[in-house]
């Protein structure tokens, strides 16, 4: 079993000799210091890795190349395959095995991720015990067909057995001699393995039937027993897989030849070899017109050539030979159902890039389209914040109905046209293409992270899905400005907060297979986070500086998540140590309270100017008490009044009046003021500020800075951005003061909701009143709407009670 | 299997829909979610329910309901639509509270951006210190649905996840 990452850190740490925990303790008092730096959490820099985030000058990392033969046996859903793994180990120790994942065995019925599979979702507890019928259906799936791959045959280059040992998703094979640093080892591979069926299992490969039709499309990944990574930081990465952390692995150039049945299309990572023998004299000449169609995708199958083939069929088979250089995986997909169409896209930076998608026609119209398009946009605004795309082809195929999954040039994406039961007439919503938009830039956004920027996904799912989450948001508020990128919402930190303020959450640097609530920890908050690092805390031209140096620094390599804290660091000159670990190792969340604001005038010292004042202060403040008006409307007059013979001094002149000694202590104060403060004070007296003292409380523990807004008496506003360095010294508490020459009438903070804070009503002077949605919703700013729903649900129960369709209650079982 | 000397063999609950089940999303992209908020109003002395389901998904259920109509029967627009939904809410989430059940009533729904908002209250004396859940709301359409309801009765937030053969759950240390 691998280390958790704390413990890896620990370990390493250990071993360089250096300091394992933090020397500093908070023995007196609970100051907890949210600024305090990382390197003590951080893995020590070293040749490998700087400390300045980038490769180190002895940085290495392996190298597999990959030659494959497959055939996809369409009847009886099954690949068979013989592969030549070249494994050259560039790491300066010898290797006495090597560790291949085997991903397939996931589905193996003794697993141990099934075996670990849990009955109830944490963190809560179960009121009653339940099984879904599509538990049931997969249950009865495993028991009819052997999942996971079937090992034939493991050879050296001669032939000769190797002696392995799989260890459910991964295999070992052990040398006949150590592997050298510099030696290169070949290894022979003979597998097969059955197809699982996507609607039964899920997963991330597989195919899909299309019951009407009794048709298929296939969509391979995971099919090949790959090398595990080797690495500086970690040794092999062969932590299991358990279903949520994906893939780490090496780059590599692969050289796959792939017979399917001589109707189907194929598409695969990589760049074809022999069009002459797999495609029509028109594909060819279409696919080349593709090549000069830079505005919209044209097609190289149409919808009708694409209907049409499906409905034949055909015992023949072909071989198509693709070849891809510096990829870390590959994956491909197969039928004859598919619609091809494709266009150029020109890099300002890099070489043209053919954007592709493959759809059946169940995906029409939808498909055609947008997703060639969205793809084209993935890489023009993904390109902008890293890097040139640095393949020649991008490519979408729709496999399933919902949702996405990433491969290097090639994704598998969800969303499809609904069909009318009745009519039978097909058609999309906004929500629907918004859907696929989405995804299609999501999942041909993993191409720069993880596929290029190779972070370990089985450690930190964070380092792919939350950049490219954020670079997605970027893309989807650039394809459209009202993009509904999180929870329907176009800005993202006005969701995250409901996810940041729960208890039954884990910290962003969490491993992967522990992450409780896995699209909103590893996707939602740190892109959410990223959101707030450009656009509150660092500013565009900082972060995205910092950004795109990470991206080139790392590209083809593989970074750790401290090569990313120390770049964003080091290209920007910002200390976000404050930022990482608040956002990143916490469970905190963004709750600052505007608690009070007090306004002050300067004072003059000058008696007869500052009595007054205070006269009126106290009149409008301290109103005559009800007794004494009521005492006065009776006619009650006081002693004073009966007896005027016993008034005095006193009462003739109340605690406000200038007296001598008021006037010669003021000559003694303007006495005694000497330069450079008299001018100070008489510069002051004749501005006449305002001054303000304004509290906040760290409400959320996250510290954050604080955007605010002033509105002044006379309609104009200004606003300031006080960054979160203010909380250094004390992050639960503190009070600001401003000087302005206008009043102030009101305050305002994270007015343009840019802090992700999840509570808004304290978040203005004077406090307003925010009514709950439901609150606004009853006050009937939509009655109509309303009285338009009661109407229809009391149609609605009168015409058909809805069939409940609860659990079936359990009951007893005969004794 | 015994335990104790005690048979815990029961009729197990079977959650339905299997017929409508359509494939499970893939797990490199986000699945279809609902999220539940249930808050606290202390003004109204009410517990309000709020359910957030993406038009999408709101939408892919419209279609899978045979009503005919075209485009028009599957827009989650049309309130008639929304309504329809409602009273399929009101059969696949349930809120109990020692044993009593809440009888939730529908508010209403509105629109808010891709989402479309269903909202159902009910006016009780005191916030509930815990509660029992039963969330299926299109687990039936989507075997990969997940949930999520958020429980914030005063200042703690707790979560809970529905997704796969779970069943009723119960929320503790609300308040």
């Amino acid at each position: 079993m691998k280390l958790g990452w704390f413990a890896a850190v620990a370990v390493a740490l250990l071993v360089s000799g250096t300091a394992v925990a933090d020397a500093n303790k908070q023995t007196k008092g609970k100051f907890d210091d949210k600024f305090r730096q990382l390197e003590v959490d951080l893995p020590t820099p070293n040749t490998y890795r700087t400390a300045s985030g980038a490769p180190g000058e002895s940085y290495w990392q392996q190298q597999a190349d990959y030659t494959i033969n497959a055939s996809l046996d369409e009847i009886k859903k099954r690949i068979t395959a013989t592969g030549t793994i070249t494994y050259r180990n560039n790491s300066p120790h010898a290797l006495n095995y090597i560790w291949l994942q085997l991903d397939q065995n996931t589905f193996k019925e003794d697993s141990v991720s099934r075996r670990t599979a849990r009955s109830v979702s944490p963190p809560m507890a179960a009121v009653s015990d339940s099984v879904s019928m599509a538990s049931l259906r997969q249950l009865q799936a495993y028991k009819e067909t052997p999942l996971g791959f079937e090992i034939q045959s493991v050879t050296d280059g001669g032939s000769r057995a190797l002696r392995y040992t799989i260890n459910d998703t991964m295999m070992r094979i052990d040398l006949p001699q150590p592997l050298a640093p510099k030696a290169t080892a070949t290894i022979k591979l003979a597998w097969a393995f059955n197809i699982v069926d996507y609607n039964l299992f899920g997963g991330r490969a597989g195919y899909e039937q299309f019951i009407d039709s009794d048709t298929y499309t296939f969509f391979q990944a995971q099919w090949i027993p790959r090398l595990a990574a080797y690495t500086d930081y970690t040794g092999w990465q062969h932590k299991q897989f358990l279903g949520q952390g994906e893939f780490t692995l090496e780059f590599g150039n692969y050289d796959v030849a792939i017979t399917a049945p001589a109707d189907h299309i194929v598409t695969a990572t990589g760049v074809l070899q022999n069009p002459n023998e797999v495609l029509s004299a028109d594909q060819r000449s279409r696919l080349a017109q593709a090549r000069r169609e830079f505005d919209k995708p044209m097609y190289i199958v149409t919808p009708e050539e694409a209907l049409a083939n499906e409905k034949e069929g055909t015992t023949a088979t072909k071989t198509w030979r693709w070849k891809a250089s510096n990829v870390r995986d590959f994956a491909w997909a197969s039928s004859r159902k598919f619609i091809w169409d494709a266009m150029n896209v020109k890099q300002p930076e890099g070489g043209d890039v053919l954007a592709q998608s493959f759809f059946p026609n169940e995906g029409d119209p939808l498909w055609s389209l947008y997703s060639t398009r969205a793809v084209a946009h993935t890489i023009d605004v993904y390109s902008e914040f890293s890097f040139p795309y640095p393949y020649p082809n991008a490519i979408s195929v729709n496999t399933w109905l919902g949702g996405g999954m990433e491969y290097p040039m090639i994704s598998f994406n969800g969303y499809r046209p609904v069909k009318d039961e009745k009519t039978g007439k097909k058609t999309y919503t906004r929500q629907a293409k918004n859907g696929l938009v989405g995804v299609v830039i999501h999942e041909v956004g993993h191409n720069y992270f993880p596929m290029i920027v190779n972070s370990d996904e089985r450690q930190w799912t964070w380092m792919d899905e939350g950049l490219n989450s954020f670079l997605e948001f970027m893309a989807e508020l650039r394809w459209d400005e009202n993009f509904p990128v999180m929870g329907g919402n176009s800005n993202s930190l006005d969701e995250i907060g409901s996810y940041m303020m729960s208890e039954d959450q884990v910290p962003i640097m969490t491993n992967s297979e522990s992450v409780i609530k896995f699209g909103s920890n590893a996707y939602d908050k740190p892109a959410a986070a990223l959101t707030v690092l450009r656009e509150t805390v660092m500013g565009r031209e900082l972060f995205d500086f910092a950004f795109k140096e990470y991206a080139r620094r790392w590209k083809f390599k593989r970074p750790t998540p401290s090569d990313f804290f120390r770049t964003m660091e080091d290209a920007s000159g910002t200390d976000l140590d404050w930022f990482w670990r608040g956002w990143f190792y916490t469970t905190d969340h963004v709750d600052v309270a505007l608690n009070s604001v007090r306004e002050y005038r300067l004072s003059t010292k000058n008696p007869e100017v500052e009595a007054p004042l205070r006269r009126e202060r106290q009149e409008a403040t301290r109103p005559e008490p009800v007794t004494v008006t009521e005492n006065r409307e009776k006619g009650l007059q006081t002693y004073i009044q009966k007896h005027p013979d016993a008034k005095d001094f006193y009462d003739a002149n109340d605690e406000f009046v200038v007296n001598n000694k008021d006037l010669n202590d003021y000559a003694t104060y303007q006495e005694g003021l000497k330069e450079p403060d008299k001018s100070a004070f008489e510069r002051a007296l004749r501005e006449n500020p305002y001054i303000y003292f304004v509290d906040f409380d760290n409400k959320g523990g996250l510290v954050s800075p604080l955007p605010l807004k002033f509105t002044f008496d006379d309609g104009s506003t200004k606003e300031i951005m006080i960054p979160a360095e203010i909380w250094r010294v004390d992050n639960v508490k503190v009070t600001k003061m401003f000087v302005e020459t206008k009043k102030v009438v009101s305050i305002e903070l994270d007015a343009k909701h840019q802090t992700a804070d999840a509570v808004r009503s304290n978040n203005a002077f004077p406090q307003r009143n925010e009514p709950s949605r439901m609150d606004v919703f009853r006050a009937g700013a939509r009655g109509e709407a309303r009285n338009q729903m009661a109407e229809a649900l009391t149609e609605l129960r009168a015409k058909k009670a809805e069939p409940n369709s609860p659990a079936a209650p359990i009951t007893p079982a005969p004794q | 299997m015994s335990r104790q000397g005690c048979s815990i063999t029961r009729r197990l609950a079977i959650l339905a829909g299997c017929a409508l089940a359509v494939a499970p999303p893939a797990l490199a992209h986000r699945s279809q979610t609902v999220l539940t908020t249930v808050m606290w109003n202390p003004a109204m002395s009410m517990l309000e329910v709020t359910h957030r389901v993406h038009n999408a998904d709101a939408e892919a259920w419209l279609s899978q309901q045979g009503q005919g109509g075209g485009a028009a029967a599957m827009d989650i627009t049309v309130v008639r639509n929304q309504a329809q939904l409602m009273l399929y809410v009101e059969g696949h989430f349930g809120l109990n509270d020692g044993g009593a059940k809440i009888a939730l009533q529908p508010l209403g729904a509105e629109i808010e951006g891709e989402a479309l908002l269903l909202y159902q209250q009910c006016k009780l004396a005191a916030p509930p210190k815990a509660l029992a859940i039963d969330n299926r709301i299109l687990r039936d359409v989507f075997d990969g649905q997940t949930n999520l309801v958020n429980v914030r009765l005063a200042q703690r937030t707790r979560t809970l996840i529905f997704s796969g053969s779970d069943g009723v759950k119960k929320a503790e240390g609300l308040l």
